[in-house]
């Protein structure tokens, strides 16, 4: 796209400085050989994968939207219909409908699975991005939330399909570690490349000033198209790597809950930076961990506190402190490229309005 | 045949719509989409049970203020702090709070639903011609209509109200002619907090459990119909409350059999196009952003 040499260093710097570090911390995992600690940074990254998507359309566009999970789902189900082996899918899938009837004799590998589930998902987002992206503010989250509930509604009831309210079974497991830390790699490099492009720049500036942005010919519907799709299409690969990983899953796995704790973890972090993204899912996930072995067995001098939700209670409690204490986030929406740098002017704190 | 389904879905209208105005008040005094309004509702419901086994009005009383404290609490840790943060942090906090009191009623009250003995004395039918009215239909409306005029006359006619009313046109002028903006948003929560206890006894009436989770559909419900309504218009507010209920109610009656389990997305899907119609709402209110 014809970027300066300047442009192509500081994309080099971002993505080193953020993937470097994931990379050593899941060498020092592997290292343990705790088969727990893997299976924790395993999914740990996978769910960044995710919120790096959200970041790419939210924080580089300010309009929030509560459906990148939906595309999770819809990556992971069509990854697995690709996959699962043809043995295994009469019984499964015993009515298809016929325009899927091809399924049954199509078993790809798991690459080529998440490769087209991605591409998919990234078209599917195209479509309903064209009417969404105009919606901003309140009605943004309204109509993307509306999305995640006919998603969700669909993935629960359209039995022949995906199996309903039964989970998805036979799914190969061939997501590890190694997989997780390539796959937010990619989705890092990608979410910095674009957002130091024309193209992202676009639609920050859209952000930052939307008047002044369409004043120098800037098409925001058109900018959040693109931010939109690509960061989808980025949420789809953690969502078809989560269910090459887990192997068993159903709509709740991408429900609710799912969607709040991204947003949350995006939120922490610091909305508007990737290094926000990246920095947020860390802490989150490490918090939750220790919460949660606080919960099943106990730490230390501290006896095993048995309650059902005081895991996920303690962890709103710290998100609202978080959020009351320090409203722009962790990193105060700044990219760790400019920690270490004097503060020329002010940043961009509260650059994002709802 | 078709008078029944729109009795019934009146019935479900007049509820969204009391759902959605105490979330709209609080909207268009700050500006804050309240996502923890749903588990006001889910508190009420617990409180009911704890007090089932009271005479009715101790009952009613202890629910009231049982979620009016929640309410206002609420706004005094949560909210007051990040009132000046961007709407998306406001969102988000409530969001968390959300959560955190979903959560709580979990770790206290069990995963399980709690069992809610009947109120036999509700569920009498009424039969006109060929049609059943049920008296929960009659209170529930009843209930919304008064509910209603009554929020209208405290904004129309008490200083209170006024002050609201204020409030909600421009903070910054409202504050200088001597509107204490703390007192003001409280007393949104206040209110706002009253319909929550009375949305959740009229909801739990025609249930047999409460559960941690049972605040999220309602608000899910009162946000949506809220937007699609007309944000900072109360009378938008319910307008939108009411259809959601009125149309959800309808496609449950009229969809065939095989396309009835979709009802859910194909509502949601009405409801996107709706803010693609009018982004701003039906009733859009002066003056509002969104």
């Amino acid at each position: 796209m014809g970027q300066s040499v300047a442009t192509w260093r500081r994309w080099a710097w971002l993505t080193g400085l953020l993937v470097v570090p994931l990379v050593i911390l899941a060498v020092l995992v592997n290292l343990t050989g705790d088969i727990s600690w893997i299976q924790r940074a395993s999914s740990a990254l996978i769910l960044m994968i995710i919120v790096v998507g959200l970041h790419t359309f939210s924080g580089n566009s300010g309009v929030i939207s509560f459906a990148s999970v939906a595309f999770a789902m819809i990556a992971a189900y069509t990854s697995a219909l690709l996959t699962i082996p043809v043995e295994q899918k009469p019984s499964l899938f015993p009515d298809l409908p016929f325009f899927l009837d091809w399924l049954t004799t199509v078993s790809l590998p798991v690459p080529l699975g998440i490769l087209i589930a991605v591409a998919f998902t990234g078209l599917i987002a195209l479509i309903v991005g064209i009417p969404l992206v105009r919606l901003s503010g309140l009605a943004a989250g309204i109509g993307t939330l509306a999305f995640l509930v006919v998603v969700t509604v669909i993935v629960t009831k359209w039995k022949a399909v995906t199996r309903g309210e039964s989970t998805m079974v036979g799914v190969p497991k061939e997501t590890t570690l190694w997989w997780a830390v390539a796959g937010i790699a990619i989705a890092i490099a990608i979410a910095a490349l674009y957002q130091m492009t024309r193209r992202g720049r676009r639609l920050i500036a859209s952000r930052e000033d939307d008047k002044a942005a369409m004043s120098i010919g800037i098409s925001i519907p058109i900018e959040r198209l693109w931010g939109w799709t690509l960061g989808c299409a980025i949420a789809g690969l953690g969502g078809a790597l989560y269910g090459h990983y887990i192997a068993t899953f159903s709509a709740t796995t991408f429900g609710f809950a799912l969607t709040f704790f991204t947003v949350a973890m995006l939120v922490i972090g610091g909305l508007g930076s990737l290094t926000g993204a990246v920095v947020g899912v860390l802490v989150v996930q490490i918090l939750a961990e220790f919460l949660r072995t606080l919960e099943t067995q106990g730490l230390g001098p501290i006896p095993m506190l048995e309650f059902p939700g005081l895991t996920e209670m303690v962890l709103a409690l710290i998100m609202l402190l978080v959020l009351i204490l320090r409203p722009a986030g962790l990193t105060g929406g700044r990219e760790i490229t400019t920690w270490f740098r004097r503060r020329k002017s002010a940043p961009s704190d509260q650059s994002v309005s709802a | 045949m078709y008078l029944q389904y729109i009795i019934d879905s009146i019935g479900t209208g007049s509820l969204y719509a009391l759902m959605t105005l105490g979330l709209a008040l609080v909207f268009s005094v700050m500006g804050l989409m309240n996502f923890a309004y749903g588990q006001l509702v889910m508190i009420g419901g617990f409180a009911m049970i704890l007090l089932r086994s009271q005479p009715w009005w101790v009952l009613i009383l202890g629910t009231v203020v049982a979620v009016v404290v929640v309410s206002l609490l609420m706004e005094r840790l949560a909210f007051r702090p990040v009132r000046t943060a961007t709407a998306m942090t406001m969102l988000i906090t409530s969001f968390a709070l959300a959560q955190f009191l979903q959560q709580a009623a979990r770790v206290a009250f069990g995963a399980n639903p709690r069992p809610l003995e009947q109120f036999s004395e509700l569920s009498v039918q009424y039969v006109v011609g060929d049609l059943y009215i049920s008296r929960m239909t009659l209170i529930t409306v009843s209930t919304t209509v008064i509910a209603a005029v009554a929020l209208a006359l405290l904004l129309k006619r008490t200083n209170i109200g006024i002050q609201l009313r204020a409030s909600t046109e421009d903070v910054e002028m409202s504050k200088l002619v001597g509107i204490k903006s703390n007192r003001v948003i409280a007393s949104a929560f206040v209110i706002s907090g009253v319909l929550a206890a009375i949305v959740a006894m009229l909801f739990f009436s025609t249930r047999t459990n409460v559960s941690w989770s049972s605040g999220e559909s309602i608000v899910l419900i009162a946000f949506v119909g809220a937007v699609i309504g007309g944000l900072g218009s109360m009378v938008g507010a319910a307008l939108g409350g009411f259809l959601m209920g009125f149309t959800y109610t309808m496609l449950n009656a009229l969809l065939p059999l095989e396309l009835r389990v979709f009802a859910d997305a194909i509502l949601y899907t009405i409801v996107i196009v709706v803010l693609l119609i009018r982004p701003a709402g039906l009733v859009a209110a002066k003056g509002v952003r969104v």
